[in-house]
């Protein structure tokens, strides 16, 4: 009996994501006359029509660049801070800490003004660039506090071993903590990754063109492109938009269990 | 190649605590050293400072002459054992003990000459390519063992390496780290908390309590002649029973008198602790060896015999030790004499009353309650100034 209310919670989370694919399959004239899950006369039309529109093809480039791009700085920025966070002791140490979850705490909407100003002002409004900085402005606070419980992990006595066998501080690092850290780097790549490529009110306010916009932007304007709702091409790009992100989480799952877990523990 | 020298070393943290005070000696050429001492007492400590794990706060560390103070752990050429193994969980026993040579960049044929050599000494070339989470406790140790000894450093350092093994297999290592430095003749400093380790392992023994180095000596001499209250209480197991007492001259003859008991004091034992002579008439700390009492037979003389009542009897198999309470004042000798106890923070308990426990041979066991005649081999008192725990010689 205690599968019951973990059933009850898949369906209820699975339930939009299965009326979505079975909408998707279908002829746009055929969403009401064929309520039913499963379409009687399945199509890949709507499917083709999305990859066929050069706005899917731009954005879906736009987000893999600015996804990975902020997942890298802040991977970049990130575990040195972490680090130096987890390891060494200095003045401030815990208040800066603190500061660096600030961002989090803003909410989203009070900053889409100030940083289109900002935007505009240093000449950088619809440029991919200028959202890779802001996305990870706001990825570096998730980043450090997860791999700062993660570095803790590591005991010490790994270093000091690895320090006594004639490693450098930097070798130390290159070749004892950084392979340890992998399921956390991956967690932390993962989550990054997913807050870019699924960031919406702040691509709205910062781009303009089809050069910056990302997917989440293209399926918002989508809506009213067609006029009419067009219901089955809107799901068909919504679950285009979740794909690659679905795959990713797949394979490396057992990785990020593994990094939250670790990381929350000690 | 390998001699420590501690000169005037002081290790002090940053809240004040000292944790080493003025720590004064030297480790000789391919000598097994050994600090022992209760947790708390500073021996991790020292053995970090020889590492530069641990900055040194005052005096100077020097390994063959060379002051150590300044340099990185990497620039000292020395090899540590931790007592948690420290293995490298991402690699291979292979890769393991060949990290020390990998950051030494030593040619990868060479390297891998001396990792199959170190692991032909320590009997694991089937286990090379096992991963540290795949091995047992003992083996694990060996790695890490195997890990020291690829790079043939200037010394070995050693902190508690023996602790996470099972009883049994903590006295089979021992006797392979016993054999090891004595093949290798490398210098080693080890530190442990066991006594037992420390002296079947130790040329010497060097005794630590409260950061302060209490004796220096090969362990037989640190048991026969302790220099101090607190090495004749921990080392001997059971461990010697202290008490105060006080030196009478009875007609010539001397007598240690201890709450309602006395013993006489053999010129034997004077030979040993010659100041006794001028502590007539005063309090000493009185110490006696449980294994030195034996049941008396008839023929004794009344005044060379301790008459009690057993409290309780433990039953060891090749031994028994009998508890006999009595009225004599017990003295602690690790907190009496330590730099706690001088800040006052074990003033106002009451003093408690000496439980004297004898290692008597089984066959003679008294029962609970029983009135017992023990005698005590005269030659075998130890006593110490009342004031500084000092041996009285």
């Amino acid at each position: 009996m205690l599968w019951l209310p973990l059933a009850a919670l898949v369906l209820w989370t699975m339930g939009p994501f299965l009326i979505s694919l079975s909408v998707s399959f279908k002829q746009p004239a055929m969403v009401f006359a064929d309520p039913g899950l499963i379409p009687d006369e399945p199509t890949l039309d709507a499917y083709i029509r999305v990859l066929e529109r050069p706005g899917f093809q731009k954005a879906l480039w736009n987000s893999i660049v600015i996804g990975f791009g902020s997942l890298f700085i802040t991977l970049l920025v990130g575990v040195p801070a972490a680090y130096a966070f987890a390891r060494f002791r200095f003045r401030g140490r815990h208040l800066l800490l603190l500061f660096s979850l600030l961002p989090m705490l803003a909410p989203k909407v009070g900053l889409m003004f100030p940083l289109f100003l900002l935007s505009v002002e240093l000449g950088a409004f619809d440029s991919r660039l200028f959202l890779i900085f802001v996305f990870t402005g706001m990825l570096l606070p998730l980043a450090v506090w997860l791999l700062v419980g993660f570095f803790q992990a590591i005991p010490r006595e790994l270093e000091e071993a690895a320090a006594v066998d004639g490693a450098t501080q930097f070798a130390t690092i290159r070749t004892v903590i950084m392979p340890l850290a992998i399921p956390a780097l991956i967690t932390v790549a993962v989550l990054a990754f997913r807050e870019a490529w699924n960031e919406f009110e702040l691509v709205l306010a910062l781009t303009q063109t089809a050069d910056s916009r990302t997917l989440p932007y293209e399926l918002f304007l989508m809506q009213d492109a067609t006029g009419i709702a067009d219901f089955p091409i809107q799901n068909a790009f919504a679950l285009l938009t979740i794909v690659p992100l679905v795959l990713v989480y797949l394979r490396i799952e057992r990785y990020v269990a593994e990094g939250l877990l670790s990381g929350a523990v000690k | 190649m390998g001699e420590v020298n501690f000169n005037n070393v002081v290790k002090r943290f940053d809240d004040g605590t000292v944790a080493v005070s003025d720590l004064n000696f030297s480790i000789e050429e391919g000598e097994f050293l050994v600090l022992v001492g209760p947790s708390g007492c500073g021996k991790s400590t020292s053995l970090r400072m020889v590492a530069g794990l641990e900055a040194i706060t005052g005096g100077e560390i020097t390994i063959d002459g060379e002051v150590v103070n300044g340099l990185t752990p990497r620039e000292r050429d020395i090899a540590m054992v931790f007592q948690t193994y420290a293995l490298y969980p991402h690699m291979t026993v292979e890769q393991n003990m060949g990290f020390p040579l990998r950051m030494a960049r030593v040619d990868p044929e060479e390297k891998k000459r001396r990792v199959r050599s170190a692991t032909n000494i320590l009997g694991m070339e089937n286990l090379l390519g096992r991963y540290p989470r795949e091995l047992s406790g003992g083996q694990r140790q060996r790695v890490a063992m195997g890990r020291a000894i690829v790079r043939s450093p200037r010394v070995f350092l050693m902190d508690e390496p023996l602790s996470n093994l099972d009883a049994k297999l903590r006295v089979q290592m021992r006797g392979e780290i016993a054999r090891l430095q004595r093949e290798l003749g490398t210098t080693t400093l080890y530190v442990t908390h066991d006594q037992v380790e420390a002296m079947t392992l130790g040329d010497r023994v060097a005794v630590m309590h409260d950061g302060v180095l209490q004796q220096l000596a090969p362990p037989a001499r640190l048991y026969q002649a302790p220099e101090t209250v607190f090495v004749a209480g921990f080392i001997g197991s059971p461990p010697m029973n202290l008490c105060r007492a006080t030196i009478m001259d009875e007609g010539g003859a001397l007598v240690a008198k201890f709450g309602s008991f006395a013993l006489p004091i053999d010129p034997g034992s004077i030979e040993k602790y010659p100041n006794v002579r001028e502590h007539v008439g005063r309090d000493v700390v009185l110490g006696t060896r449980p294994e030195c009492f034996f049941i008396a037979s008839g023929d004794l003389p009344e005044n060379k015999l301790v008459k009690a009542k057993v409290d309780f009897v433990e039953m060891l198999g090749a031994e028994a030790l009998i508890y006999l309470p009595t009225d004599a004042e017990q003295i602690d000798g690790s907190t009496r004499f330590g730099v706690k106890a001088k800040t006052g923070a074990n003033g106002g308990t009451e003093p408690e009353q000496l439980t004297l426990v004898a290692r008597i041979a089984p066959k003679t066991v008294p029962s609970h309650g029983e009135m017992v005649n023990i005698a005590y081999e005269e030659d075998s008192l130890h006593f110490f100034d009342i004031d500084t725990g000092r041996a009285l010689r």
